[in-house]
């Protein structure tokens, strides 16, 4: 099913492709191609593609080839408020976008300088944000305990290891 | 022209509501879900982080749900809706509130 699904994805690809050859091939051979016409087709060539590659984007979401359910976890496995905001603020300012455009006359809007900041907190918010809790995971976790190699110099002792504030009573 | 325009708006509004319901459909369905695992708490177990984390969620929500309910007025004016300056600073000090409980987990921090 899953290669049924990959060919009939193929084969609209490829004749997509070839429509526009075909048809300009044919205009051409007639002498009735004009640029109305020509610039008609490659928008709609352009449409067309554009279409094309975000159905195979959502179709490989769906069979779970691009994974979306660990978007907003951490390493550890826990959520990510800092990667909730950016995801929130990013796609409310692009549906913002893409109403204002297809409501309007299709010019791009202008983003005001305030959007500009909001989104300036948020990325910044999510980079310092990854930063810190990079190194809240920076301990190596234990591993087995290894052979020791009789071969081997005695190591030098380890340094003392930092430790993490687990008194619940601390704030 | 005015047709291949249509088409083009079609198009956009089927991915971006395909993207949107399958994407909440992936986010919503994995487990542990997102909720519990918000509300869990730190790793100093402290209720404090959990709220900063919750106030930040919260406020983030409510931000974008207004900015969105604006621009649905906005529609043909050609600009986005600029976002009033109190909110920016409530937002910037949710998010600070919430960095520093995060400095403050880390080892060997003043903050801790």
């Amino acid at each position: 099913m899953e290669l049924f699904w990959r060919n009939v994805i193929r084969g609209v690809l490829v004749v997509v492709g070839l429509a526009p050859i075909i048809v300009v091939t044919y205009f051409a051979l007639n002498r009735s191609l004009t640029k109305e016409a020509l610039m008609l087709l490659v928008g709609a060539e352009l449409a067309t593609l554009l279409f094309s590659f975000g159905l195979v984007v959502l179709h490989a979401i769906v069979t779970d080839q691009i994974r979306l359910d660990s978007i907003l976890n951490e390493q550890t496995g826990e959520a990510s408020v800092s990667r909730f905001q950016l995801l929130i603020f990013t796609f409310t300012i692009a549906l913002t976008l893409v109403y204002l455009t297809l409501c309007g006359n299709g010019q791009f809007p202008a983003i005001p300088k305030e959007v500009l900041i909001l989104l300036g907190i948020s990325a910044t918010t999510y980079g310092v944000g990854k930063g810190l809790q990079l190194g809240l995971g920076s301990n190596p976790p234990a591993g087995p305990p290894r052979a020791p190699d009789p071969g081997a110099a005695t190591p030098p002792p380890a340094p003392p290891a930092a430790t993490v504030n687990n008194n619940p009573n601390a704030n | 022209m005015g047709l291949l325009r249509e088409i083009a708006r079609a198009e956009v509004a089927i991915l971006i509501a395909g993207l949107g319901v399958v994407g909440l459909w992936k986010i919503l369905r994995a487990r542990p879900g997102l909720g519990g695992r918000l509300g869990s708490r730190d790793q100093t177990g402290h209720w404090v982080a959990g709220a900063l984390r919750w106030q930040m969620g919260l406020i983030t929500v409510a931000v974008a749900l207004v900015y969105l309910l604006s621009s649905l007025g906005a529609a043909g004016s050609g600009t986005l809706p600029p976002v009033p300056w109190w909110a920016l600073v409530v937002l910037a000090l949710s998010h600070g509130a919430w960095l520093a409980s995060v400095a403050r987990r880390r080892p060997g921090s003043r903050l801790s």
